[in-house]
């Protein structure tokens, strides 16, 4: 589930996982109305932003929380520990461990009650950017080995295309989209889900049927006398080194053609009819 | 003016009164204890004899005990309806106030309303004990029953370990509850595997401070509910030392006996405080 800061998606979670009270709809989970069920009856475990580690409680005390609750055998315990890389861990307290060992402890605690659905939260925004890749690989081979249906949410549009088998675009509230990896970056259904997914985003400029939306990779750039858009300035991103034009209002990113021109010299843009997007300039939606 | 002097300009005022009213009288009292002193006549160096005459006086001891015992049964108690009313109150905001309130009543007007409360023929108390089949109780004049009435009056005027223990719950992670909801924990053991556990560093503050705190606090009410009777049955440290000095003028040998009860305390002070580091220790993230 991808949304920006405040789109509800965390509501959302909370809402599936009871914690918040819904006021109309309802919550399925295998076709099984759940709306009514107290959160511990939904099948449904969580991963906190926080991480949410009780602090006075060893590793392992942590994971059999739930376990010991309700007064059911520890014996899992041990290889959901072993799984998650955490056996030499189990005597430490959560204030011993580093971001990514908590992590995984809290990750743990959430899959030893096998649940049905696993909900994470924003589980990765509290690592630094280079454990956040490795676990990010991580959360993705556990889910896969236990094949447990699992809600990722983030505000992270990489991290929601790498990770998920469909996403969930949230926007205000609302769903915008919802559809595979490749659907949402191929075909976004508004040209709000075409801004907001991407770096950079999708460009979008009018045209004779409403916004004309393309990427940037999906451009090709030359330094033409006779081009619509002027060039600004020249920008590295990663492998690709991006140019910035101007054609009146609108500006666009594409990817460069060959040695940067000097600024304010005029370039041509050229996308595959194949490769554009059209979208209504009213409402925004996809034609 | 350099902010070190602004500082120390504005602490002047706390340093003088801390000085003058606490702890000049406190090394006053601590080198009066060295001394046969009824503050009429010259006073008398007798070195640690009044500790040595402590040692032997048999009422001291009695006292002592009694002391020990209200303690044992008062810290508990109040520690446990502060904490309950914070735990109680923690989402409800209405009480909050009502369970203040006692806390801000003057001693004097608090041991006047239990003396209305207690009255054997009309009060209240034996009127609701009445109702439940049990005969009437005569507070002032049965000894273990005054012993009770004190530790009863006590036990209301927890205001200011209720605002701390309100606080310290009001810190914990909110989201910790919702693990605890989600993994099906019943509230009952989310109490004693959560709740409590992360408010023990808290509640060991709270319950090391309320020995001396409860001993104090009773002295102006029981001085003037009981007067330490009857037959002596709630005579507490403070209140026998009080009489020692300030009825029977012997200054210097009630002050050696509120030394030793400052000694006690501060024992226990310091051992509350290794505890307390150990478990720092533990929950530091």
């Amino acid at each position: 589930m991808l949304g920006a800061s405040g789109s509800g998606k965390s509501t959302l979670l909370r809402a599936i996982a009871g914690l918040e009270e819904i006021a109309a709809g309802r919550v399925l989970i295998g076709g099984e109305d759940v709306s009514r069920l107290a959160p511990a009856r939904r099948g449904v475990a969580m991963v906190f932003q926080s991480f949410a580690l009780f602090p006075h409680m060893t590793v392992e005390r942590n994971i059999a929380f739930g376990l010991r609750a309700r007064g059911e055998s520890t014996q899992a315990v041990a290889s959901t520990a072993e799984a998650l890389g955490l056996s030499a861990l189990l005597d430490r307290r959560p204030g011993e461990l580093s971001g990514g060992e908590r992590q995984r402890v809290a990750l743990a605690r959430a899959l030893a009650a096998r649940p049905r659905v696993l909900l994470l939260d924003e589980p990765l925004s509290n690592l630094d950017a280079q454990l956040r890749v490795s676990t990010r690989g991580e959360i993705r081979r556990v889910q896969e080995r236990t094949g447990v249906t699992t809600l990722h949410v983030t505000h992270d549009q990489v991290e929601a295309l790498a990770l998920g088998h469909r996403v969930a675009v949230l926007r205000d509230g609302r769903l915008e989209q919802l559809g595979t990896p490749d659907e949402v970056w191929e075909r976004p259904a508004s040209a709000w889900v075409a801004r907001f997914v991407g770096t950079p985003p999708m460009n979008l400029v009018p045209g004779e049927r409403g916004l004309c939306g393309f990427r940037a990779e999906d451009a090709a750039a030359r330094v033409d006398p006779g081009g619509e858009y002027v060039f600004e300035l020249a920008e590295r991103v990663g492998a690709d080194v991006l140019w910035h034009l101007r054609r009146g209002e609108d500006l666009v990113a594409v990817r460069a053609g060959g040695a940067a021109p000097a600024v304010g010299e005029r370039v041509a843009v050229e996308v595959p009819e194949a490769r554009v997007r059209w979208f209504d300039r009213e409402t925004g939606r996809a034609l | 003016m350099s902010e070190k002097r602004q500082l120390a300009l504005m602490f002047a005022p706390y340093a003088l009164g801390a000085l003058l009213l606490f702890i000049a009288p406190a090394l006053y009292s601590l080198s009066l204890s060295l001394y046969d002193a009824d503050l009429l006549t010259e006073s008398r160096f007798i070195g640690f004899g009044n500790f040595a005459e402590l040692a032997g006086d048999e009422l001291f001891h009695e006292v002592l005990w009694r002391s020990a015992l209200f303690v044992a049964i008062a810290v508990p108690l109040r520690l446990f309806v502060a904490v309950g009313l914070a735990l109680l109150l923690f989402r409800v905001r209405a009480g909050r106030t009502a369970a203040f309130l006692p806390s801000v009543v003057p001693d004097a007007a608090w041991a006047a309303v239990w003396i209305f409360l207690l009255n054997p023929v009309y009060g209240p108390l034996n009127w609701l004990l009445g109702l439940v089949g049990i005969a009437p109780v005569s507070w002032f004049s049965s000894g273990w029953a005054a012993f009770f009435a004190i530790i009863l009056m006590l036990a209301f005027t927890v205001g200011e370990a209720f605002i701390v223990a309100l606080a310290a719950r009001q810190e914990l992670p909110e989201e910790l509850y919702d693990v605890a909801r989600l993994e099906g924990a019943r509230p009952w053991y989310v109490l004693r595997a959560v709740t409590l556990p992360l408010m023990a560093p808290v509640l060991a503050l709270l319950a090391t401070r309320d020995v001396a705190v409860s001993l104090q606090a009773t002295f102006t009410a029981t001085y003037l509910l009981t007067d330490g009777g009857p037959d002596r049955a709630t005579l507490l440290l403070p209140i026998y030392s009080f009489d020692m000095g300030f009825e029977l003028l012997r200054y210097g040998y009630a002050s050696a006996m509120m030394l030793l009860g400052f000694l006690g305390c501060l024992a226990l002070g310091v051992a509350q405080w290794f505890v307390v580091k150990r478990w720092r220790l533990g929950l530091s993230h």
